[in-house]
């Protein structure tokens, strides 16, 4: 009983990493980039949700607001600045990045002042589903509804539409689409802003369980990268079963060993890797 | 149609084109022929962006490419067929064909009835297929674009002679439907049967031009100077 | 211009405005300058800002000390121990720095304390580490906050005692020197009062996500359930658990909490009913205590928190102290402040000379609801009071 509900809690902690590395994911396998900014867009999300919120008293407003908004920051962003990098070895894009990550994280510490927020649980989603003699969090079963959606989604937007042809093509070679005619420019710039836009939602989604800090960015950086690690870089696919798989190690673990739950998460990386060096579904 | 006047271009600080002058005419197949390393490759890649010439011009209609975006070259109506084919091996052979789709008088139907194995294959991986099938979805992708013209490099290359056969009849049958193509080839069979004017480049510049007659007159000529090992 | 070289040329300047009263032999005109270390920067810039403001406020509303208006220079920690220490030896050598105040971290605490121990100077920090006024206790620190013992005793007893069936208690750790101290502290607390520990729960410090700790906690059903994180680990835990229902199930007790400013980031609907274990509570109505609500109301337009009184009070006692003294001579000072008895923000309070630690009140608050609010900081009431510290032989303090 106890395990089934760890695995609850794996699965919705997984599929809120799966929304942050799916973005992180496809900006890599088309553009092969390094976004090391992609936890700030997250924080970004996570802030705007709070002022809206407060705002208006309507989560659901965030919701449908702030992941957009986000991704229109990204598009600006990649404009300005992203687009003049592709070409240049992935360090400058780690450069570049984190350089972007450090300015977010200040301009935020100075609108929004360097203490943590809080979001409440927005109405209707507030209180618990009663399971047997337990109690799960409504709004965490609402999570794990709406990303699995979300995933949907994407991967009808991967899989069954041009757009997401022509990204998936993009990825093996953007010369050949090029080629073929398309605006190879125009399609970086909506994957970029697609990919940071994931992010931007992830962080409205997680903000009423976590509530917002100015140093949230990295922390969720980390977990993202070794999602992406795990699952292989590119893949959409492995972002989702890397973003189960780590949910549920960090779940898991705190019932079995829970001061080594963050280590076991890098454990599951390196055994993953020594496995299948590319990650589950990575290419060579 | 296409004119290239004397374009230099450059792999890094190599001179690969050293003043490449040639044209090919609406309707007209041309086919430009050459050793390994002539710059045979180097030459399609300079009309269609993908390696910018550091001095000569390309016109196409009438307009200008160089310094053109590669897709704006491509949406001009210039198609390459590349010399690796270019397939994207993680998607299908119906999505490899339906990103390339524009519109205009090819379409995924009749590229299917055209190439009737690349429907029987549509559902497959394209990095599944063989040579010759890969040969024909990269010549069909590059129809659905629906172009003015149609640049291929080294089309049979690596390939079966039966499948040859296939290609060429392929070939011969756009050609009559009127497309101009620039074919790019070291066979110089292929070239005579498909041809309406030859090129040869070596070193990076044009040494022999001629149309089909003059062609059959220097057949051995050619062939021993400018194509033997 | 960056931090650092603000920070140089702000030092650069006080010390050229100080150099002519410093070229004079030490006379009574010469101004008293205390150091502020402030982590004005990095990960805990919100603490920072409120300690800054008690400093500041102290130093401007004192008058004449030693026949001049003391002066006031801020270091900034950047919340790095590393630097800090660096920033604190060059104040030493070049401005003749000795009378030192603040830090947040216990490791920076620690590790300046030794410098300025080095130096023959006076530091009083709120850091919250046992080891500061216990195994590494020097002449020169001097502690203003309640330690873990305290913080357990004035927070489990009370609730304890106020509800003598809720046997079995659950504890959240997280995984360090203070949490374990914490646990500690607790675990002979339960044993004195036979409380059933009936579960531990570690986590990191950098953990964000309590649902698996929680969800263990509610398979034994406790009656009590202790969160011994603070600032960020304490937030997310006590949020999930009340996420999970866990409020209407249990009795929740955080026994460390940083007060006012970490209250008003959770609001109101998230607090009540928690019992809340605090160093300060603005509401205490103490003479000190009173008066610095009604001039921080009145120069910042805030109430006082934890941060703001305890580096207000910190810095009024050494200026003091040396009132008391007559010169700002190290060793002098110390001697006047081992054992003093002043009036604090908490009510009586007295510097223990064994140990250098402050005696004084701690807090067990309880969440209020938002519609029993009078005012927004009208957070929580106080429950009990009272001051629990290590006596005779439980004193770790040796100094040489």
């Amino acid at each position: 009983m106890l395990y089934l509900f760890q695995v609850l809690n794996g699965l919705g902690l997984g599929m809120i990493y799966f929304l942050i590395s799916a973005g992180l994911t496809i900006i890599f396998g088309l553009l092969n980039f390094v976004n090391f900014a992609h936890g700030a867009f997250f924080m970004l999300g996570g802030y705007l949700c709070w002022s809206l919120t407060e705002l208006t008293g309507n989560f659901w407003l965030s919701l449908l607001i702030g992941p957009p908004a986000v991704a229109c920051l990204a598009w600006v962003a990649e404009a300005a600045l992203i687009r003049r990098i592709y070409r240049l070895p992935h360090t400058f894009h780690i450069l570049v990045t984190v350089g972007i990550a450090l300015i977010l994280q200040e301009t935020t510490i100075m609108i929004w002042g360097p203490t943590g927020k809080n979001i409440p649980v927005p109405a209707g989603l507030q209180g618990v589903v009663t399971l047997w003699n337990f109690a799960y969090p409504t709004y965490r079963l609402f999570l794990i509804a709406f990303t699995s959606l979300i995933g949907l989604a994407l991967w009808y937007l991967l899989e069954q539409t041009r757009f997401g042809g022509l990204v998936r093509a993009g990825s093996e070679s953007a010369e050949m689409v090029s080629l073929l005619g398309t605006n190879i420019h125009r399609l970086f710039a909506r994957t970029f802003a697609l990919g940071v836009g994931l992010a931007g939602l992830a962080g409205v989604l997680s903000a009423p369980i976590r509530g917002v800090h100015p140093f949230m960015g990295p922390e969720v950086l980390g977990i993202a990268f070794v999602v992406v690690v795990i699952g292989g870089m590119g893949s959409f696919t492995g972002a989702l079963l890397g973003g189960l798989l780590v949910g549920l190690v960090q779940s898991l673990m705190s019932t079995i060993w829970p001061e080594g739950a963050n280590l076991m998460i890098y454990g599951a990386m390196a055994a993953v890797i020594l496995l299948r060096p590319y990650g589950l579904f990575g290419r060579a | 149609m296409l004119e290239l006047s004397s374009i230099h271009s450059y792999y890094g600080k190599s001179h690969i084109l050293e003043g490449v002058s040639l044209a090919v005419g609406e309707g007209e197949l041309v086919s430009l022929l050459g050793r390994n390393g002539a710059g045979k490759t180097t030459t399609l890649l300079s009309i269609v962006g993908v390696v910018r010439p550091a001095s000569g011009s390309v016109t196409f209609a009438g307009q200008e490419l160089v310094g053109r975006e590669i897709y704006e070259i491509a949406r001009m109506g210039i198609s390459l067929v590349p010399e690796h084919r270019g397939i994207f091996s993680m998607l299908t052979v119906e999505e490899n064909l339906a990103i390339a789709v524009r519109p205009g008088e090819w379409t995924l139907k009749n590229i299917y009835e055209f190439f009737p194995v690349l429907y029987e294959r549509r559902r497959n991986g394209g990095g599944a297929l063989s040579g010759g099938e890969q040969q024909m979805l990269s010549i069909a992708r590059g129809l659905l674009t629906n172009p003015e013209m149609l640049l291929l490099d080294e089309p049979t290359e690596g390939l079966a002679p039966v499948i040859i056969e296939d290609i060429v009849r392929a070939l011969i049958k756009i050609k009559q439907t009127g497309m101009s193509v620039l074919l790019v080839e070291q066979n110089l069979l292929i070239c005579e049967k498909l041809a309406d004017r030859h090129y040869v480049i070596e070193e990076g510049r044009i040494v022999y031009s001629g149309n089909a007659a003059d062609f059959a007159r220097d057949h051995a000529t050619v062939r021993d100077r400018y194509l033997a090992v | 211009m960056d931090r650092r070289t603000f920070l140089k040329t702000s030092l650069a300047a006080t010390s050229l405005l100080m150099t002519p009263p410093l070229l004079r032999r030490v006379h009574a005109a010469d101004p008293v300058t205390f150091y502020g270390l402030k982590s004005m920067s990095g990960a805990y810039a919100g603490y920072g800002e409120f300690a800054e403001k008690g400093s500041k406020l102290a130093v401007d509303d004192y008058g004449m000390l030693l026949g001049a208006k003391p002066l006031y220079v801020t270091i900034d920690t950047e919340s790095n121990p590393g630097r800090t220490v660096r920033k604190v030896q060059e104040a030493v050598q070049q401005q003749n720095a000795r009378l030192f105040g603040g830090c947040t971290l216990s490791s920076t605490a620690l590790a300046v304390g030794k410098e300025i121990n080095k130096a023959g100077g006076v530091f009083m920090t709120p850091a919250g580490a046992d080891e500061i006024t216990a195994a590494e206790c020097n002449k020169a620190t001097f502690r203003w906050t309640v330690p873990t013992y305290g913080a357990i005793q004035q927070t489990v007893r009370p609730l304890f005692e106020s509800n003598p069936k809720a046997k079995r208690w659950y504890t959240i750790t997280p995984q360090y020197v203070f949490g374990e101290a914490l646990l500690t502290a607790a675990k002979n607390l339960f044993e004195e009062l036979g409380i059933e520990h009936i579960g531990n729960s570690y986590h990191s410090t950098q953990e964000q996500e309590y649902s698996g700790y929680l969800t263990n906690a509610m398979a034994v059903n406790p009656d009590v359930l202790l969160i011994l994180g603070f600032s960020g680990n304490g937030a997310n835990c006590l949020r999930q658990a009340a996420n999970f229902g866990m409020k209407s199930k249990m009795t929740i007790l955080l026994a460390w909490t940083q007060g006012l400013d970490w209250f008003q980031s959770l609001g109101p609907d998230l607090l009540e009913g928690v019992y809340l274990g605090a160093q300060y509570w603005h509401q205490v109505d103490a003479p000190v205590n009173n008066a610095l609500v009604k001039r921080v109301r009145e120069v910042y337009g805030i109430n006082p928190n934890y941060p703001l009184a305890g580096d207000y009070i910190i810095t009024k006692i050494i200026f003091d102290a040396v009132a008391r003294a007559g010169t700002t001579d190290g060793p002098a000072v110390i001697k006047v402040m081992e054992g003093m008895e002043y009036e604090g923000p908490t009510g009586a309070e007295k510097i223990r000379a064994a140990d250098h630690q402050v005696i004084k009140d701690y807090y067990l608050l309880r969440g209020k609801a938002k519609s029993a609010m009078k005012d927004p900081d009208d957070l929580a009431t106080v429950i009990s009071s009272g001051k629990s510290f290590p006596e005779g032989d439980q004193i770790l303090c040796k100094m040489s």
